[in-house]
This record gives structure tokens, C-alpha cells and sequence, in this order.
């Protein structure tokens, strides 16, 4: 079975890389390896290369996206006091003559306003 | 796993005129091999066109052309497309080369022996012919 001339390290190189010529079984072993190890890790820069565009043109995508169509307002806060509480403790001060009914109206008025 | 190992393994790229492998320089491939010094191991045509393109062809292919009996490669494929193109880079447009790739069997039958006898080889170094020329020779000259 031949074996394939194409997408394999050559000899010249190969043996470039491996500097002493006796006993290089394990030396030229390793060297396919570092090799494979290196294309492995090109794949993985690209593929990741890939992801980096990929991830911008979504982003540029989605900046466009909200370019051409504003966001709608954002709808404003849900109050952080409790209304009705606050209203029943106003009944509550005006029934026990703390606040008369000219401050209850104010206060009450300010409440819903 | 592979069920037989190798011993060292050379490349040569052969350049040759026109657009197949000289008789002469197959014949004298085939000579080698046959002396058992060598093994062939893989055996690949590149060519240049006059525009710079390399094209690889392989032995198989082009067979009914030329006389490879007697050579046929143990490993083909063994030679890789890095390596083609490496070799292949000094090949002049419009020229064409095989690239023979062989173990060399004698230097494996040495290590065997060598380790029969509790011996190993740590380490070889190839020079390149014109670089041990010319140190002779400038040696010489002093």
C-alpha cells in the first residue's frame, strides 16, 4: 500500500528537525507528533479565528439591527413604595387626629400625584 | 506497523534534457540496484514548464514510455510533496529531473552487524563530494 506524498511532513524536513541521524525511531516519531501537534493546534487558532469573526458579524448584526429600529422606551419603574400601605397609614394619622384634613389631602395628593 | 525496517535513505534529483528520463541514466540506476548496494525505494518525474508550474508524475504512469523494468520502487510515495518541491527548486524552467529516492542497504547491513558485536553507531555525517575535493585540494596546495 503506498502511502500518500501529500499532507504528511516530507523527509528533507523531518530529518532537518531531528539533528542526530543514530537511533532516531523514537526522534522521528516525536516528530510526526510535533507536527500533528502543531497542524492540531493551527485548526484550533483558525477554528477559533472562525468564532472570533463569527461572533462580530453577529454583533455587527445585532448593533445594526438595533440601529434601524430604536429600542422602545423603557417603561418606567414600578414604584417602590407600597401606595395603598402608605394611603392607610395616612387614614390612620388623620382618624387619630395627628393629621388634619387640610394635611391628609396634601399628603394624600403628593401620595398619587 | 510496517513489517520491515530501513536503513538510511538518500534523494537525488537527476536532471536530464527533454521531457523523460535518459536510457542511459535508468540503466545506470538499475545497474546499482542490481549490485544490492542499494534499494530503490521511490521514484517520482518532476518537471518545470517554461512558465514555472511543477508537475510530478509518477513512474507507473508513464511505464509504456519508458524502460523501468528492473525498478521498481519499494516505497512509493515515500518522497513527499514537501520534499518534491524542495529538491525540485533549483530545477530550471523547462527542465525536467527525477527525483530516486534508495535505502542504503550497505549502510543498514553495517549497523546490524555493528550491533551483533555489542557496537552502535551514535551518529553519521554526510558531506557532499566537492566539499571533501576541495579541502584535499587546498590541503594539498599548502
Amino acid at each position: 500500500m503506498p502511502i500518500g506524498r501529500v499532507g504528511r511532513p516530507g523527509l528533507i524536513g523531518l530529518a532537518a528537525r531531528t539533528a542526530v541521524i543514530a537511533g532516531t525511531a523514537q526522534a522521528v516519531s516525536g516528530g510526526m507528533a510535533r507536527n500533528q501537534q502543531a497542524r492540531a493546534q493551527q485548526a484550533a487558532q483558525q477554528q477559533e479565528y472562525a468564532d472570533d469573526q463569527q461572533r462580530a458579524q453577529m454583533e455587527a448584526a445585532a448593533q445594526a439591527a438595533a440601529a434601524a429600529y430604536p429600542p422602545p422606551p423603557t417603561p418606567s419603574p414600578a414604584p417602590t413604595t407600597d401606595l395603598i400601605g402608605e394611603l392607610q397609614k395616612l387614614a390612620a394619622l388623620q382618624q387619630a387626629g395627628v393629621l388634619t384634613d387640610a394635611e391628609f389631602s396634601a399628603a394624600k395628593a403628593k401620595l398619587l400625584s | 506497523m510496517r513489517s520491515s525496517t530501513y536503513g538510511p535513505v538518500e534523494l537525488h534529483l537527476v536532471g536530464f534534457e527533454g521531457d523523460r528520463p535518459d536510457p542511459g541514466a535508468l540503466a545506470a540506476l538499475r545497474e546499482l540496484v542490481d549490485s544490492g548496494l542499494l534499494r530503490l525505494l521511490d521514484l517520482v518525474v518532476v518537471s518545470r514548464s517554461e512558465q514555472g508550474e511543477l508537475t510530478t508524475q509518477e513512474m507507473s504512469e508513464g511505464s509504456q514510455d519508458w524502460d523501468v523494468s528492473g525498478l521498481e520502487p519499494a516505497e512509493t510515495g515515500l518522497a513527499g510533496e514537501e520534499d518534491l518541491e524542495e529538491l525540485a527548486a533549483t530545477l530550471e524552467a523547462g527542465t525536467s529531473g527525477v527525483v530516486v529516492v534508495f535505502e542504503l542497504v550497505y549502510a543498514r547491513t553495517l549497523a546490524e552487524r555493528l550491533a551483533a558485536a555489542g557496537a552502535t553507531v551514535l551518529r553519521t555525517e554526510r558531506i557532499p563530494a566537492p566539499v571533501v575535493n576541495e579541502l584535499l585540494r587546498s590541503a594539498e596546495q599548502v
